[in-house]
């Protein structure tokens, strides 16, 4: 009883932090964005908003400054949107049993073979990193440009020298070779390894563009040192690789409520994937730019896709459909707009999903 | 249990984070690519930066010279662009060039070219030259 008071409690006062939150925007930060966009605002906000966005200070020579007040009112409605479900979350796990809510005790799970999972991460992690010393020793060239990203900012982090990327680079690659080949220490090698891909992949972002090429195999790097750490205590790591699966879904899932979020339904429209085939000029994407009923139909495919993949978690026949979706996907991409390449490291995580469950 | 609850959490904050505030926060990503919508249009912007070393013709800059892809290059151009300080972007990369002794520009333009399937805008956006020692 004296538990269920204190979660109450500690549900209560976040909720009533961020409603207060969103109330002082409405009253009085609202306008602070427009002192922002003139430089009138105070120092203290400016290196804020410096740290949180710092391509506002880029973007304001292009948008007016309804766009970014249309921006912070969307930040104050998703932020009061997830509140909301988190607290309805929470309130349903306080009041009723909480193990029934446990999804461990609810899925059933089996154990999975995991014999191969090590090989395969490091050879993904291998064919990700091997050109990782070259990319930065030619980006030691342009450190003058370098802007560090949020996590090397925090941390301060200058750009590594010559020597310092050598020895990190060799670091990388030894490590990701211990995660197969490194015994009862394979764990370690496995957290040495997300720490230096974290960390090496933010200095190559470091320059204006941030890049979601490894995102999905930076969620699998997250998560192997303690899948490996289980596997090596003869423990079951079933409800952690659904964990990883899930992970690997969600950034689909995100792109596809995003674009509901800030387009609305223009995604159900034509125009809005012919513009951005106009914008990206591939001879396959204007070509495809001018017919508006392929652009409609593929324009619904692709949301349907990023929306829905998640099902490939929970449904086996979704793994049928989704994951050859996804590599044509990724492939059309690169064909119409130019983004990405015909081997996408997203798709060639895809595995996680096909990992036999022992009988 | 304690650890499933810390990557729960962990991983909750890392998707949610960046949806909410709609900002990458590196490891933090957002997924919000092509979800700007777009306003029907044919026109393609593309940046352009040429250099001229002496007595030549105008040439497009080769970002390698400065040990960045054509992608890197890309982002950097429109920032520099974005926020009205070409000028800088071309005298950093000129010294950065002197430094290393590869041979660089008298003279430094940037373009803003708008193509649209009946014919090319060309706009100058920004000159530099080097001054003499």
């Amino acid at each position: 009883m004296e538990a269920r008071k204190t979660l109450n409690i500690s549900l209560y006062a976040p909720a009533v932090a961020v409603f207060a939150t969103a109330l002082a925007y409405l009253m009085a930060a609202r306008s602070w964005i427009t002192l922002l966009y003139v430089g009138k605002a105070s120092d203290t906000l400016t290196t804020c908003v410096g740290w949180i966005y710092p391509r506002f200070f880029t973007e304001k020579h292009r948008f007016p400054v309804d766009f970014f007040i249309q921006k912070a009112d969307q930040v104050m409605i998703r932020l009061v949107l997830v509140l909301c479900i988190g607290l309805y979350i929470g309130f349903r796990i306080n009041n009723k049993n909480a193990e029934k809510i446990d999804i461990t005790s609810k899925e059933k799970l089996q154990n999975y073979d995991l014999t191969w999972l090590p090989i395969y991460f490091t050879t993904l992690a291998l064919l990700f990193t091997w050109d990782w010393y070259l990319d930065l020793q030619a980006l030691y060239e342009a450190r003058a440009f370098y802007a560090p990203v949020f996590l090397l900012r925090i941390l301060h982090l200058p750009f590594p020298s010559r020597e310092a990327s050598f020895f990190c680079c060799m670091l990388l690659w030894i490590s990701a070779l211990g995660v197969t080949f490194g015994g009862r220490a394979r764990a370690y090698f496995a957290t040495l390894f997300f720490v230096l891909f974290l960390v090496l992949q933010g200095y190559q972002m470091s320059f204006y563009k941030i890049d979601h090429t490894f995102a999905l195999f930076t969620y699998w790097a997250a998560l192997m040192p303690v899948i490996l750490y289980l596997l090596d205590k003869k423990q079951d790591a079933s409800w952690y690789i659904v964990c990883l699966q899930i992970a690997l879904c969600l950034p689909y899932t995100f792109a596809g409520i995003e674009k509901i979020a800030i387009a609305g339904f223009a995604w159900l429209q034509p125009y809005t994937l012919q513009a951005y085939l106009h914008m990206h000029a591939q001879p396959w994407g204007l070509w495809l730019a001018k017919s508006d009923v392929l652009c409609t139909i593929l324009s619904i495919l692709m949301l349907g896709f990023e929306l829905f993949f998640i099902l490939v978690v929970r449904y086996h026949w979704a793994k049928f459909v989704f994951l050859p979706a996804g590599i044509l996907f990724h492939i059309s991409t690169y064909l119409l707009m130019g983004a990405g390449a015909w081997i996408h490291p997203w798709w060639l995580c895809y595995g996680i999903f096909l990992l036999n469950q022992r009988k | 249990m304690m650890l499933k609850k810390i990557i729960i959490l962990v991983f909750v904050a890392w998707f949610l984070m960046p949806f909410v505030l709609i900002t990458d926060l590196y490891p933090f990503f957002r997924y919000g690519m092509f979800a700007e919508p777009l306003k029907p249009t044919q026109t393609t912007e593309v940046l352009q930066l040429l250099w001229q070393d002496d007595n030549s013709k105008m040439q497009l800059f080769k970002p390698d010279n400065i040990g960045l892809t054509d992608n890197h290059f890309g982002y950097l151009l429109r920032h520099y662009f974005y926020t009205n300080q070409i000028k800088q972007l071309c005298s950093q990369i000129h010294y950065a060039m002197l430094k290393k002794n590869a041979k660089t520009a008298v003279y430094w333009q940037a373009r803003q070219l708008k193509i649209s399937p009946q014919r090319i805008d060309t706009l100058i956006v920004a000159e530099w030259k080097p001054v003499k020692p």
